[in-house]
């Protein structure tokens, strides 16, 4: 939406944009560099021993293979629920597509500890017979396969209310099947999904670190994260590091190139196409094997509900939690308000910066965590022994907060791409100033986005394991005892943390909603 | 706009501002050091071996009458990683190190100069069994060869950060009680550390656990239960020795103090009931209930230089 800084202010906005460009990178380029260049002046050839390429190749491919099957079910399984309700009359569509938004934008906020925890509430056969890869897999499609549909569904019923219904009556009235209307039709809706979410599951889901660590049955389920992690804390010698590093960078940042190439239109990843629906018609899609599809969506749905009501069940006929828990709570919630605190202030910056600038931080997608955190963990003085508890937690809220930089320009873009042109001509023609139109304007239209990222964040930094391990680990945060509790089978505990996490979630979405719409009317 | 171009310099600000701290050194007055002992978490606590050793220091230091650093500080290690690995992070902010497994020594003595180290307490490794999940005993496998046919029975710890692990690594490579491929079938889960493995373990997650000869004697002797015990094996099991080493190339007075107070006969007979291991001492007199612990035959590592050489490879194959 570049009339919003047209005239004066395109050379002050451009200049503002390189200068957090150049800010937030060198914040994660520089650490980058400097341990690069301190791995290369004590690099020892002699650690690196064929085994030791062997377990980094099986990392590698374990997270990547993991990726692809987590992204893969994860957007067919969104598909499949999304089909399903789309094939349901309005009326009983509506009264699914509330409660699935709902469990699609909760577990997404919940972090990978939490879905961990979730998944180890199965029957413990179950636990133990599917325990490895496929628990992996499966909190990353339960984690990320709800939120894909929820968001799926709303695309799909814009489209199938707008132009997708006149294109399928056409295709139907001019001789098409059913099927292959709905195949020449749909299809490339759908394409245009995959394309943007396939991506985004794939790169989640190979730097995951916090569900491998907990679902994961040994060293041989590592993916390069946890790999990194484990060389960090027990190897002195960084040329391991350093190879790890390279070699995880280089996958996520081809991956990412590849994923921007094979799309049809680059700028699809960022902002998929979408407008205004003002009429809703509730058109109802006939698909031929609807009855399938709405019996594998009762499973999924119940499944999942299951899941938390077995959580929340736990709790109630467990007995009280331990009362380390309540320390860890308030510590997390310290670190989470820090983390949030300082996203906020990025997510302002962020959405002062021109489109093009924005797109850019997208490549930060490639970066995780523990990658951060073996970079800022070398530099002088931010070793992992070295920093007291009052500077080490501001430092991770920080790099918390930073890391989600990319995610939350691709919201801020996709978000910005639907505002209504009009509006800022009309705007800008009442008189206001280019300062005036990004505080009274733009601000508050990305007040839905700033509520979302700045909750996921919270939630994020609730149950963050890999900084927190870095740099915390003194501290008994939530997300750390999380670990501690699941891995020695204590599930009345873990269901605990589990609970405290979604309350937090839900009061901070309630906290953040209230006073941004203060802020921000 | 202005302004809105000065909106990262709070955040830029904040952040050069948490490094400086962190690499500035305010003066402060001058104080006593104090002593820092590195240990691992469990001789940390408050009715543990390493409070009593930290009491009887304390008390002969301040009985000398010598101008002594005499406040002792124990020191867990760093969440996830290995004695060694902390030390060697930070090797000026100890004293002394408590609790090394012999190749870890051997690994340290490899990287860093030490002055002193004498071995304080012992207890070989040894599979526990839940008796209530594997009930009859006569089932129970009665050698090495025998366990292989129990595929994803036992709880492991990790080699790279436990050194307990280290002893499972010992029990494949140097006294090749199973081949590598029978030693990953028969774990169910690998565990960071001891206390997680054994904690899930109690839980029913698996009916054995590696772990030592003298959990038998904890359970015995704290819990009065039988419930847990001793897996004897006919070719026996892996020796963990307990090192305590004083790095540097000089010995202080409170460094030598301090090794004299662990190898104390006070220390050494606090051994069986504070740190669950044998003394390094054999005239030491041990308690009724822990003489009472399934004995099994003792292997002792004939080269642990050679074994502390090829730690990191048989670490990265176990873990392939």
């Amino acid at each position: 939406m570049e009339p919003l800084v047209s005239g004066q202010s395109n050379e002050e906005r451009r200049s503002f944009s390189t200068a957090l460009f150049l800010l937030t990178s060198s914040l994660v380029v520089l650490p980058l560099v400097f341990f690069i260049a301190d791995a290369l002046l004590s690099f020892e050839s002699s650690s690196l021993t064929p085994i030791f390429f062997k377990l980094l190749f099986r990392a590698l491919t374990f997270g990547a293979t993991q990726a692809f099957l987590s992204a893969s079910l994860s957007i067919g399984a969104a598909f499949i629920l999304c089909l399903a309700l789309l094939s349901l009359a309005p009326a009983r569509r509506a009264l699914l597509e509330s409660p699935l938004r709902a469990l699609g934008q909760l577990l997404f906020v919940l972090p990978g500890t939490s879905i961990a925890l979730l998944v180890l509430s199965l029957p413990r056969g179950a636990v133990e017979a599917l325990e490895g890869w496929p628990l992996i897999i499966c909190a990353h499609v339960l984690w990320s396969s709800f939120f894909v549909a929820a968001h799926c569904v709303e695309r799909l019923s814009d489209w199938m209310e707008s132009e997708g219904g006149d294109l399928l009556r056409v295709a139907q009235s001019l001789g098409a099947s059913r099927s292959s209307a709905l195949r020449t039709t749909l299809l490339p809706v759908l394409k245009g999904e995959i394309q943007t979410w396939f991506p985004l599951i794939f790169l989640w889901s190979f730097g995951a670190f916090s569900t491998v660590l907990l679902l994961g049955s040994g060293p041989t389920h590592s993916t390069p994260e946890v790999l990194l992690f484990y060389t960090l804390l027990n190897d002195v010698n960084s040329s391991r590091l350093l190879l790890i590093f390279v070699a995880t960078l280089g996958l996520q940042i081809a991956f990412l190139g590849l994923a921007s190439r094979s799309s049809s239109n680059t700028s699809r990843l960022v902002s998929p196409a979408s407008r205004e629906v003002t009429v809703r018609r509730h058109e109802q899609l006939r698909l031929p094997a609807a009855f399938f599809f709405r019996a594998i969506a009762v499973v999924l749905i119940s499944g999942a509900l299951a899941l938390l009501v077995s959580q929340v069940a736990s709790v109630i006929f467990g007995g009280a939690p331990p009362p380390s828990l309540w320390s860890g709570l308030l510590q997390s919630w310290l670190y989470a308000a820090c983390a949030t605190l300082f996203c906020g202030a990025l997510l302002v910056a962020i959405s002062a910066v021109d489109a093009r600038t924005r797109t850019r931080f997208v490549w930060g997608l490639a970066l995780s965590p523990v990658l951060i955190g073996v970079s800022w963990s070398r530099m002088p003085g931010l070793g992992i022994s070295e920093l007291p508890w009052a500077t080490a937690l501001p430092l991770c809220a920080f790099a918390l907060a930073l890391l989600q930089l990319p995610f939350s320009a691709l919201w801020i873009e996709r978000s910005l791409s639907t505002m209504n042109s009009d509006l800022i001509l009309y705007a800008r023609s009442a008189g206001l100033s280019e300062s005036q139109l990004f505080w009274k304007l733009r601000l508050p239209y990305l007040r839905p986005v700033f509520e979302k990222v700045l909750c996921y964040v919270f939630c994020i930094a609730l149950g963050e394991v890999a900084l927190a391990s870095i740099w915390l680990r003194e501290r008994p945060l939530l997300s750390l005892e999380a670990r501690r509790l699941a891995q020695s089978y204590d599930f009345n505990a873990s269901a605990w943390v589990f609970v405290l996490t979604l309350a937090s979630a839900l009061a901070v979405r309630e906290i953040l909603s209230r006073s941004l719409r203060k802020f921000l009317a | 706009m202005r302004t809105l171009l000065l909106a990262p310099t709070p955040l830029l600000a904040i952040f050069f501002l948490l490094g400086a701290c962190s690499r500035i050194s305010l003066p402060v007055p001058e104080k006593a050091k104090d002593f820092r002992v590195l240990t691992y978490s469990s001789m940390t606590g408050p009715s543990s071996l390493g409070a009593e050793i930290e009491r009887i220091f304390e008390e002969r230091c301040r009985a000398s009458n010598k101008a002594l650093v005499c406040d002792l500080v124990l020191v867990p290690e760093d969440g996830d990683s290995s004695l060694v690995s902390t030390y060697l992070a930070r090797p000026s902010g100890f004293d002394a190190i408590l609790g090394l497994e012999s190749l870890q020594v051997a690994q340290l003595k490899s990287k860093s100069k030490v002055v002193r180290s004498e071995f304080f307490a012992r207890g070989p490794h040894a599979f526990i069994v839940d008796t209530h999940v594997w009930k009859d005993s006569t089932k129970w496998p009665k050698s090495w060869k025998d366990l292989s046919n129990f595929p994803k029975s036992v709880f492991l710890q990790d080699p790279r950060v436990s050194s307990v692990g280290i002893g499972w690594i010992k029990a494949i490579f140097v006294h090749e009680l199973l081949n590598l491929d029978d030693a990953r079938t028969l774990s169910k889960k690998v565990f960071p550390s001891w206390s997680l493995s054994y904690a899930a373990f109690q839980k029913e997650g698996a009916p054995l656990v590696w772990s030592y000869q003298s959990s038998e004697a904890y359970h015995r002797c704290e819990e009065k239960s039988e419930r847990y015990r001793v897996l004897p094996l006919e070719e026996g099991y892996p020796v963990q020795e307990e090192f305590v080493l004083i790095p540097g190339e000089s010995l202080s007075n409170e460094e030598s103090l301090f090794m004299e107070v662990v190898l104390s006969d006070e220390v050494q007979s606090q051994i069986p009931l504070k740190n669950w291991m044998w003394p390094a001492s054999e005239k030491t007199k041990l308690p009724e209930c822990f003489k009472a612990t399934s004995p099994v035959k003792p292997l002792l590592d004939p080269a642990p230089q050679n074994s502390a050489a090829k730690l990191s490879e048989w670490t990265d194959r176990w873990s392939l």
